[in-house]
C-alpha cells in the first residue's frame, strides 16, 4: 500500500520514472526495490533519512515525513484545476450533512403529529418533511387555460369568451385527484417551453436556410407530412386489393385528410402520422376479417345450406362464365387500346407529311403560274429581292443599336442581383452566428450565477474574522515574550563578560603583586638564609596556584564537551540504529540463505 | 337498430328536459370527462333527470361530442345533424354546437391519444427521482447518483396496469436513452 501510494505520488512528480508499484515476494528483489524508491525519492529532493527499510519496515512517522514531503511536491496546478467543478458538488456534501446532522439530533415524533409528513421543527424551525407515507405519482393530466387575451385589440369569439366565463373550470379543479394539481400545472408549462425550444432549434437550422416566412415554412412541412401519409396509404391500399368499397371508403379518408390535419397542432406532428397510419392499417384489416367472418356465417345454417348450395352452385358457373367472358372482352379492349396507341403515334407524323407535301404544292403551283412571263417577273423578284436586303441590313443596324445598350443594362442588373445574393447569404451568415453567440453568452452568464451563488453562499458560510484577532493578539504576546527572553539573555551575556573582566582584572594584578614580592624577596634572599627559603616557597606556591587554576579551566571544558556527547547520544538513540542494525543483519542473513539456496538450485541444475 | 335510433331519439329528446342555461354547462363537464378532467356529476342535475335518463343523455353527448370531432365537420353541420333529430329545438341544438366548436381541439387531442394506444402494451406515464448514494456500510464516501425510474405501462389485452420500476445508474440511463432514441426514429423516418 504505502510503496504503491508512493510510486504513484512520484510518477505524478516526475512523469517517465519507472518505479515498481508492488513489493515482490523474494527478499532481494524486495530490497532493489526499496533501494531504487528511496533513490528516487532522494534524487526529486528528500532531505530525511530514507533508506529501503523504510519502505520494508515503515514507520508511522517515517511514512509522514515521506508523504508530507511528496504531496507539497506534487504539482500545484492539477489540484487547482480538481477544485474547481468540485465546488457545487461539495457545496452539495456540505448541505447533506448539516441536513443529516440536524435531523439526528431532532427526535423521532409518531405520524399523527404530522400533517402529510410535514413539521415545523428544529433549531431555528424550519418546515421539513419526514417519512414517505405521504408521497405520491407524478401524475398528470392535461390543463386548459385561456389563451389570446394578453391582446385586447384581437377579437375572442363569443362562444369562446363565454366559455372562458361561465364553464372553464378552474384550473385547482380540473385534475380529478387534489394532488395532480402542481404536477401537471408544471407538465403543461414544460411541454408549453419544450415546444417553443424545438421550434426554435428548427427555425434557426432548417427554417432560416429555406428563406420562407414561418407561416409558409409550416405549411410546407404539413404538406409534405400529409403526402407522406397518403403514399403510405395508397401503398397498403394495393396490398389489400380484395374489399372495393373498403378502398373507395380509405379513398374518402385520404381526400379528407388534408382537411382533418390542416388544424394539427406541430408539436403532436411526427406522433400523430404515426397513429393515423396505424389506425388506417387496422380499419383495412378489420374490413377483411369481417368480409370473412360474413362469409362463415352463412355457411354455419345447416338447414339453408342445401337449398343454398344450388343457388350457390348455378350462381358460381355464371359467375365463372361471366368472368370468361370478362376476361376475353378485357383482352380485346386491352388489343384495341395498344393498336389505338399506335395510330395515335403515327398520327402527328402523318399531320406533319400532310403539311409539308400541301407547302411544296402551294410553292409549285405560284411558279407556274409566273412562268408565262418569266423575265419581267425575274426582274421584279430580283427588285424585291434587293429590296429585302436593304430591309434587312437597316433593321440589322437599327437590332445593333437598341441591342448595345439593354445587353449593358442587363449585364449590370445581373451584377446588382449577384450582389444582392451575396449580401443576403452573408447576412444569413451573420444571424445564424449572432443566434449561435446569443446561445453561447446565455450558457455562461447563467454558468456565471450559479459560481456567484456558490461563492457567496460559501463567504456566508465561513467563519468571519473573529479568528483574526485572536491569532494577532496571540502572536503579539509570542513576540513580547522573546523580547522579554531577548533582555534577559542580554543581561546574562552582560553579567559574564563582566566576570570575564574582572577575572582579568584579578589575573593582571595577580601577576604584577607577583612579580613585586618577587623582586623583593629575591633582592633579600641574596643576604638572608630564611628569605631564600622563603621566596622557594613563593615559586612553588605560585606554580601550584597556576596549576590548580588550569585544571579547573580543563575540568569545565571537559564537563562542556561531556554534555555535547550525551546529546549526540541522546539523538542516536531516538533514530534506533540498534533496532535497524539488527533488522538489517536479519535481512542480511535472509538474502545469504536465498542466495545460498538459489546455489544449491544452479548446482543442481548444473549437475543434471 | 331500431332500438339503438330510439334510444339515440330518447338521449336527444330528454336534453329538452333541462333548463336551457344549464346546457352548456351539461356539455363542457362531458367534455371535461373526455378529456380525463373532473367528470360530470348526477348530484348537479338530479332534480332535472332520473338515474336512467341521466345515463341515457349522457351516452348519447358523449357519442355525439366524439363522432362530431371525429368527423371533423363544421360548426353548421353539426346543427344541421342535430335539427335533424325528432324534437329537438334549434336553440338548444345550437347551444350543444357552440360548445362542442370551443372544445373541438381538446376533444381531437384526446382522440388522437386513444388511437395512439392500439398496440397491445404502451408506456401510459413515467417517473423518475434521482438519488445520490452518500456511502455504504463498506465505503465512507459512495457519492454515485442513481436514477429510479417507474414506467405505468398499460396492456390492453388484460386490461391492468403494471408498473416497472428500475434503478439506474449513469451508464444505464445512458443506454435506456440511446435505445428510446433509436425507437423514437422508426416512426419518424417511415
Amino acid at each position: 500500500m504505502f510503496v504503491d501510494a508512493t510510486a504513484q505520488c512520484l510518477k505524478m512528480i516526475k512523469p517517465g520514472v519507472d518505479v515498481p508499484h508492488k513489493l515482490p515476494p523474494s527478499m532481494s528483489a524486495c530490497f532493489r526495490v526499496g533501494s531504487r524508491l528511496a533513490a528516487v525519492i532522494k534524487e526529486v529532493g528528500f532531505h530525511g533519512d530514507a533508506g529501503y527499510q523504510t519502505f520494508l519496515y515503515s514507520s508511522e512517522t517515517d511514512m509522514r515525513r515521506v508523504f508530507m514531503f511528496l504531496i507539497e511536491k506534487l504539482p500545484k496546478h492539477s489540484v487547482g484545476v480538481a477544485d474547481e467543478p468540485l465546488g457545487s458538488m461539495a457545496l452539495l456534501r456540505r448541505r447533506i450533512a448539516a441536513e443529516v446532522a440536524r435531523r439526528l439530533r431532532s427526535p423521532w415524533t409518531p405520524h399523527y403529529c404530522k400533517v402529510k409528513d410535514i413539521c415545523w421543527r428544529g433549531q431555528p424551525p424550519q418546515w421539513q418533511r419526514e417519512g414517505c407515507s405521504a408521497r405520491h405519482q407524478f401524475h398528470a393530466v392535461s390543463i386548459s387555460a385561456p389563451h389570446g387575451q394578453a391582446d385586447l385589440q384581437k377579437k375572442v369569439p363569443k362562444e369562446l369568451r363565454r366559455y372562458y366565463t361561465t364553464d372553464l373550470a378552474h384550473v385547482s379543479r380540473q385534475p380529478q385527484r387534489h394532488c395532480d394539481i402542481a404536477t401537471s400545472l408544471l407538465e403543461s408549462n414544460a411541454v408549453r417551453h419544450t415546444a417553443e425550444q424545438e421550434w426554435e432549434t428548427e427555425w434557426s437550422h432548417a427554417g432560416l436556410a429555406s428563406r420562407l416566412t414561418p407561416q409558409e415554412y409550416k405549411a410546407q412541412k404539413r404538406h409534405k407530412r400529409d403526402e407522406k401519409i397518403s403514399n403510405y396509404i395508397e401503398k397498403n391500399m394495393k396490398e389489400v386489393e380484395t374489399s372495393g368499397g373498403e378502398i373507395q371508403h380509405l379513398q374518402q379518408l385520404v381526400d379528407g385528410n388534408g382537411v382533418r390535419s390542416s388544424g394539427n397542432a406541430r408539436l403532436k406532428g411526427s406522433r400523430f402520422t404515426h397513429t393515423e397510419k396505424l389506425q388506417f392499417a387496422q380499419d383495412v384489416d378489420v374490413a377483411a376479417s369481417q368480409l370473412t367472418r360474413d362469409g362463415a356465417k352463412i355457411t354455419s345454417k345447416e338447414e339453408r345450406e342445401s337449398q343454398q348450395q344450388g343457388e350457390l352452385q348455378s350462381l358460381q358457373d355464371e359467375l365463372a362464365t361471366l368472368s370468361s367472358r370478362l376476361d376475353s372482352v378485357q383482352l380485346q379492349v386491352r388489343a384495341l387500346s395498344g393498336k389505338k396507341q399506335v395510330m395515335e403515334e403515327r398520327l402527328p407524323t402523318v399531320e406533319t407529311q400532310n403539311k409539308e407535301k400541301e407547302e411544296t404544292y402551294r410553292v409549285k403551283k405560284r411558279t407556274m403560274d409566273l412562268l408565262p412571263d418569266a423575265d419581267s417577273n425575274i426582274a421584279k423578284l430580283q427588285a424585291v429581292v434587293d429590296a429585302s436586303h436593304q430591309r434587312l441590313a437597316s433593321l440589322n443596324d437599327q437590332w445593333e443599336k437598341i441591342r448595345g445598350p439593354l445587353l449593358e443594362e442587363y449585364r449590370s442588373l445581373q451584377a446588382l442581383g449577384q450582389t444582392h445574393v451575396s449580401e443576403t447569404d452573408k447576412k444569413l451568415e451573420a444571424m445564424k452566428e449572432m443566434r449561435v453567440k446569443m446561445k453561447e453568452l446565455a450558457s455562461e452568464s447563467r454558468g456565471k450565477e450559479v459560481l456567484c451563488k456558490q461563492l457567496m453562499s460559501e463567504y456566508e458560510q465561513m467563519t468571519k474574522d473573529v479568528n483574526r484577532s485572536t491569532y494577532t493578539r496571540r502572536i503579539l504576546e509570542i513576540v513580547s515574550n522573546i523580547k522579554k527572553q531577548k533582555t534577559e539573555i542580554d543581561k546574562v551575556l552582560l553579567d559574564t563578560r563582566s566576570v570575564q573582566k574582572e577575572i582579568n582584572q584579578l589575573s593582571g594584578k595577580l601577576d604584577r603583586t607577583f612579580t613585586v614580592t618577587d623582586e623583593l624577596i629575591f633582592r633579600d634572599a641574596k643576604k638572608d638564609e630564611a628569605t631564600r627559603k622563603a621566596y622557594k616557597y613563593l615559586a612553588a606556591l605560585h606554580e601550584n596556584c597556576r596549576l590548580l587554576t588550569r585544571t579547573v579551566e580543563e575540568t569545565g571544558v571537559i564537563m562542556r564537551e561531556i554534555r555535547e556527547l550525551e546529546d549526540q547520544i541522546e539523538q542516536e538513540s531516538s533514530k534506533k540504529t540498534l533496532s535497524n542494525f539488527e533488522r538489517i543483519s536479519a535481512d542480511y542473513r535472509e538474502m545469504k540463505k536465498e542466495n545460498a539456496s538459489l546455489i544449491a538450485k544452479l548446482k543442481k541444475l548444473e549437475a543434471a | 337498430m331500431e332500438d339503438s335510433d330510439k334510444v339515440q331519439d330518447d338521449g336527444a329528446k330528454l336534453l329538452t328536459k333541462c333548463p336551457i342555461n344549464q346546457i352548456s354547462t351539461l356539455i363542457h363537464r362531458i367534455i371535461d370527462g373526455l378529456c380525463e378532467k373532473t367528470p360530470v356529476h348526477y348530484e348537479d342535475f338530479a332534480s332535472v333527470w332520473g338515474l336512467e335518463d341521466w345515463w341515457l343523455v349522457t351516452d348519447f353527448y358523449k357519442t355525439f361530442c366524439r363522432d362530431a370531432v371525429k368527423k371533423a365537420c363544421t360548426k353548421e353541420n353539426w346543427f344541421q345533424i342535430l335539427g335533424q333529430l325528432t324534437f329537438m329545438l334549434p336553440e338548444y341544438s345550437k347551444e350543444v354546437a357552440d360548445a362542442v366548436w370551443v372544445r373541438r381541439d381538446e376533444i381531437r387531442i384526446q382522440l388522437v391519444k386513444r388511437t395512439s394506444e392500439i398496440s397491445h402494451a404502451y408506456l401510459k406515464d413515467f417517473d423518475w427521482q434521482l438519488k445520490l448514494v452518500v456511502s455504504s456500510d463498506k465505503l465512507a464516501s459512495v457519492q454515485e447518483p442513481l436514477l429510479s425510474v417507474d414506467l405505468d405501462v398499460d396492456a390492453t389485452g388484460e386490461d391492468e396496469r403494471k408498473f416497472v420500476s428500475v434503478e439506474m445508474n449513469k451508464a444505464d440511463l445512458q443506454r435506456m436513452i440511446t435505445s428510446l432514441e433509436a425507437a423514437n426514429k422508426v416512426p419518424q423516418n417511415n
